[in-house]
């Protein structure tokens, strides 16, 4: 059976990177997938979807407007796919006023990946080009969005990401759909287990072969140079690379002591539930 | 019965049981309308649509259209418009979507293409910049008419081929534009109507154009990327046809076969009278101003 399979995240916790992975895993070509030409199906806030299913402009719509017609859309998609669809998606799950979660639930499941705070903070902030106390602050605001200035057009629906413990715990809560849960620091150094896990959860058939190598076609060192040579689409206007260093720990060559307890302080127990912190609170990576 | 009232737009006299305060009053000694505008029952379903979903049906002849919250609407064979609003206090919210989707139903209903874009006089021909919602279109015809520019249409472009040539008629004379773009032209939003109630996009009124046909020279097609330098390429050949295609306003709306061949007709027409050509920007990075710079000096 066909499904609409949510891949959500924080922004910059592995999404692209998985992404990248069932693309190539489902292209089975030799060649690599283009970074810029991913076979999966866009992002859950595209206006460009919601037009075109709805025949008018979503920015002649509130957010709150447009949030409300979200899993409409979807819903209506999921019912008449005959292969998966692969929609990537920074919301929160969220609920509607009238009780509805903001995530169509028909035929629906989510891989949701999650990555240490620690890191999200040091790539996020590269990702908007804003200094680090900037990236944790929005890490920490509880209604943060994206796309949410109404006085100009964004190129998105507005998304509301909350803070990154709040993003986390709403998926954790997630009672409509089956979320599958995949750690960023697994995909590194559990390559294998990790993204089988990732493909038997989807229902694909697949053997080891096959997964090894959209692993070895999805290397970070690969998209980087992609990036390098042709540009990401998905890169931000002021960004200078969208892939950036992809290591497990690399916050600690950048974070204070004072940027990492806050963190720390802001996020605890679910980084607790995720393994990002040992029992006296220390950093496990 | 309610009063009517007669505007032109699209080479059309329009007579409208709601004010249509965005569009050129007209001279009603030309009765009678081609295009009548009601309130009235739009029904639950239509006999033979071959398309349906919560939001669109369609069928040969008819068009429905719902907006939660705002209206019911329906275009029939051409030359009716029925609207059922949510809320009689509402109307401005009814013409934001009657300007864009159903009008342009209406005039598919009538044979006319539409492509998805804005259009601008440039040496007494029409040159068309089409693309997707938030590729800067809007903006550009601002600052084309700030320059001095005639802007004969914004979002929908109606394109009629004949006796070798392919020709627009002038819309609705108007630009919608959020206030960060108002203001960074120089204007003060209070100057301007919103178009919904809440909302911070405007209408702003440009000079009314005539209601002849214009012939096209140029069209433009806007790929917003991520490319550093903005660059303007000839398109040739079948992606012509190709590009033109992706362009075609709201194109699964016209999937029955005799318009579907019209359009294809409309499309290759096009492609052979206009010369076409590609602009790879990237307007996270491009200035608006910029971009129209190039525009016009390669365009010249």
């Amino acid at each position: 059976m066909a499904n609409l399979i949510f891949l959500a995240s924080y922004p910059k916790s592995g999404n692209t990177w998985v992404r990248t992975f069932i693309s190539n895993l489902i292209n089975e070509k030799d060649e690599c997938v283009n970074i810029n030409n991913l076979n999966t199906d866009g992002i859950y806030s595209s206006r460009q979807i919601l037009d075109s299913v709805m025949g008018i402009e979503s920015s002649d719509l509130s957010p709150e407007e447009a949030d409300i017609q979200r899993p409409k859309v979807y819903n209506h998609l999921a019912k008449k796919i005959n292969r998966n669809l692969y929609i990537k998606a920074h919301d929160a799950y969220t609920y509607l006023e009238d009780g509805t979660p903001l995530f169509s639930t028909v035929n629906t499941k989510a891989i949701y990946i999650i990555r240490n705070p620690l890191d999200v903070a040091v790539s996020f902030a590269n990702h908007i080009s804003k200094d680090l106390d900037t990236s944790i602050e929005y890490m920490r605001t509880p209604d943060f969005c994206f796309c949410l200035n109404d006085h100009n057009a964004t190129p998105q629906l507005r998304q509301k990401l909350l803070s990154w413990s709040l993003h986390v715990e709403s998926w954790v809560k997630a009672s409509e759909i089956d979320v599958h849960f995949v750690r960023y620091e697994d995909m590194k150094l559990d390559a294998y287990n990790t993204f089988k896990k990732i493909v038997e959860f989807i229902g694909l058939d697949y053997n080891e072969t096959q997964i090894q190598k959209a692993i070895s076609k999805s290397d970070f060192n690969i998209l980087k140079e992609q990036e390098q040579k042709n540009g990401f689409k998905e890169r931000l206007g002021k960004c200078n690379s969208f892939f950036r260093k992809g290591e497990v720990g690399d916050w600690r060559n950048h974070l204070s002591q004072e940027q990492s307890a806050k963190i720390i302080n802001d996020n605890k127990e679910m980084m607790k539930q995720f393994g990002y912190l040992d029992k006296d609170n220390n950093p496990i990576y | 019965m309610a009063k009517m009232k007669y505007y032109s737009a699209f080479g059309l006299l329009i007579e409208s049981e709601i004010e249509l305060p965005e569009l050129d009053m007209a001279d009603t000694s030309i009765l009678p309308a081609q295009i009548k505008i009601n309130l009235g029952s739009v029904p639950s379903t239509l006999d033979n649509s071959f398309m349906k979903t919560p939001w669109e049906e369609l069928s040969q002849e008819s068009y429905i259209l719902r907006v939660d919250g705002i209206a019911d609407f329906l275009a029939q064979n051409g030359d009716t418009i029925i609207i059922e609003p949510k809320d009689m206090n509402q109307l401005d919210d009814v013409r934001v979507f009657l300007f864009n989707s159903l009008l342009a139903q209406l005039l598919y209903q009538r044979g006319i293409l539409i492509l998805h874009g804005m259009a601008f006089l440039m040496k007494d021909k029409a040159v068309l910049l089409l693309g997707h919602s938030i590729t800067g279109k809007s903006s550009i015809a601002l600052d084309l008419y700030k320059r001095g520019y005639s802007v004969i249409n914004d979002e929908i472009c109606a394109v009629v081929i004949g006796n070798g040539k392919a020709e627009i008629l002038p819309g609705i004379a108007r630009i919608t534009v959020w206030k960060d773009t108002l203001e960074k032209f120089g204007e003060n939003p209070e100057d301007y109507n919103v178009i919904r109630k809440g909302f911070y996009k405007y209408n702003y009124p440009v000079e009314t154009f005539s209601n002849k046909l214009i012939e096209i020279s140029d069209v433009v097609i806007m790929n917003n990327n991520n490319m550093k330098d903005i660059r303007l390429t000839a398109v040739l050949g079948a992606k012509k046809f190709e590009k033109l295609m992706l362009n075609v306003f709201r194109l699964k709306l016209k999937s029955f076969d005799s318009q579907k061949q019209k359009n294809y007709n409309d499309i290759v027409g096009i492609a052979s009278c206009a010369k076409i050509h590609q602009l790879d920007y990237n307007i996270k990075v491009h200035h608006i101003n910029n971009i129209t710079d190039y525009i016009l000096k390669e365009l010249t």
